[in-house]
This record gives structure tokens, C-alpha cells and sequence, in this order.
């Protein structure tokens, strides 16, 4: 049996930024909430991207994996009615270093980055490390930072 | 020896240090098990303290204690 890991682009990317984290390996999971379970670990520390398309390009964006996207508000964030989520087609070619459905928020492809403003509660965040086998744990901060994203309200009331 | 040297310097068997961030909040501690990476970019397994292992990448927080080897005395 193949066992997915992180990929050394996303890697190599965190370490030349300067950027502390932690590869967990888990079993393979589907879901954010799944992959909470796997760990051990609140669904509200465990992140998922969403990733959406714009005029603009892809946007990833972050939350809490016990939360839901609220599309209106990233639209009106955005100042844009073209939002829509990405299909899996898409996906599948823009990522192809990733396997579908485990994105990491990280930007590698110049992509804006949103990041629900309930993820800077928790100093540590757990996220899909490109693979839904591994996660990958970093400061929050350094995740903003890394990739100069935007915090905002992005979630469900 | 600098942070830099020190970690250059790194054993399997060596400790690594992550100081907490906030007032009484604990250190994490683990056991480096394996070197991994290249030097500039040195990435380690390690086994914490709380008993699950994962490959950790440092920070400027990291401290790495070095495993006290045994010197042959000279006679």
C-alpha cells in the first residue's frame, strides 16, 4: 500500500521562510473533522481549506473544520459576485502535487489566501499537509504571515 | 556554540527543547530519533514526551541538549 506524504515543494517552501511546523501521521482520512479525530485533537483546531475561484485566481480559504463557508460573505469581502467553489476537476489541474481535497493553505502558487478570523484563537493550527495521510501543525501566525493572507469573517453565523 | 552549530552537531539520541510561549505553559520535550533533510534544512523525527512521534522542523524557540557521550579516560 502507497503511503502519501507531504510533498518537499510545500516543505522545502515552509523552511525557506523560516517557518516552524510538525508532519503528524495519521490514517487516511477524508474530512477535516475526520482528520481531528485521528489526531486526537478538537475539530476547532484542525483547519480546512476551501478553495475557491475568482477573476482575480484561486483563493484558498481557511477555517475552522468544525465550521461552515459562508460564500456571501467571502463574496462581499472580496468585493465580487464571481466567486464559486473550485470543482474537483480544476482542482485536480491546477494542483497536481496534492492530492484532491487536502490543499494546504500555504499560497505555493501565488494564490490569495483568506483566514477565518476564529483560526487566530488557537496559536497552533492543524492542516492537510497535501495528503490526506500526514498534517501538518504551524503557528498561526507564521500561516499568515507565510503568505501575507487576509483575516476576515468567512463562516456560517 | 551558537544555536546554528549546535544543530549541526545533532545526534540521534539528542533533546530537543520547545520553550512555551505563555506563562506557565510547559516545555515540549522529545528524543531526536533520526536526522533528516539536508544540513541547511535539518528536519528531525522525534518521539515527544506525551508518547506520539512526528518529523519536527525547528524554530528559533527549539533547543537542542546534546546527549552526554562517555569520554575514555586516558590512562
Amino acid at each position: 500500500m502507497t503511503v502519501h506524504t507531504a510533498p518537499k515543494s510545500l516543505l522545502d517552501q515552509l523552511e525557506e521562510a523560516g517557518i516552524a511546523y510538525e508532519l503528524l501521521p495519521h490514517r487516511r482520512t477524508d474530512t477535516a473533522a475526520a482528520e481531528a479525530e485521528a489526531l486526537g485533537i478538537e475539530p476547532s483546531q484542525v483547519a480546512k481549506t476551501i478553495v475557491l475561484t475568482s477573476p482575480a485566481g484561486f483563493v484558498l480559504a481557511v477555517l475552522p473544520a468544525s465550521e461552515r463557508l459562508d460564500l456571501h460573505k467571502v463574496r462581499a469581502f472580496l468585493d465580487s459576485k464571481d466567486v464559486e467553489l473550485a470543482t474537483e476537476e480544476v482542482l485536480a489541474g491546477a494542483y497536481p502535487e496534492f492530492e484532491l481535497g487536502a490543499v494546504p493553505p500555504t499560497g505555493a502558487h501565488g494564490d490569495r489566501v483568506l483566514v477565518d478570523l476564529r483560526m487566530c484563537e488557537n496559536e497552533y493550527v492543524v492542516l492537510e499537509a497535501g495528503t490526506h495521510e500526514e498534517s501538518l501543525r504551524m503557528g498561526t501566525a507564521g500561516l499568515i504571515a507565510l503568505n501575507r493572507a487576509l483575516v476576515a469573517d468567512l463562516c456560517r453565523d | 556554540m551558537s544555536s546554528e552549530t549546535a544543530r549541526k552537531q545533532t545526534k540521534p539520541g539528542d533533546v530537543v527543547v520547545v520553550a512555551g510561549h505563555h506563562v506557565g505553559e510547559s516545555e515540549r520535550i522529545g528524543e531526536i530519533l533520526e536526522l533528516l533533510g539536508d544540513p541547511e534544512h535539518q528536519r528531525y523525527r522525534v518521539r515527544w514526551d506525551e508518547g506520539h512521534e512526528s518529523i519536527f522542523y525547528p524554530s528559533s524557540d527549539a533547543v537542542i541538549r546534546h546527549k552526554t557521550r562517555a569520554r575514555k579516560e586516558k590512562r
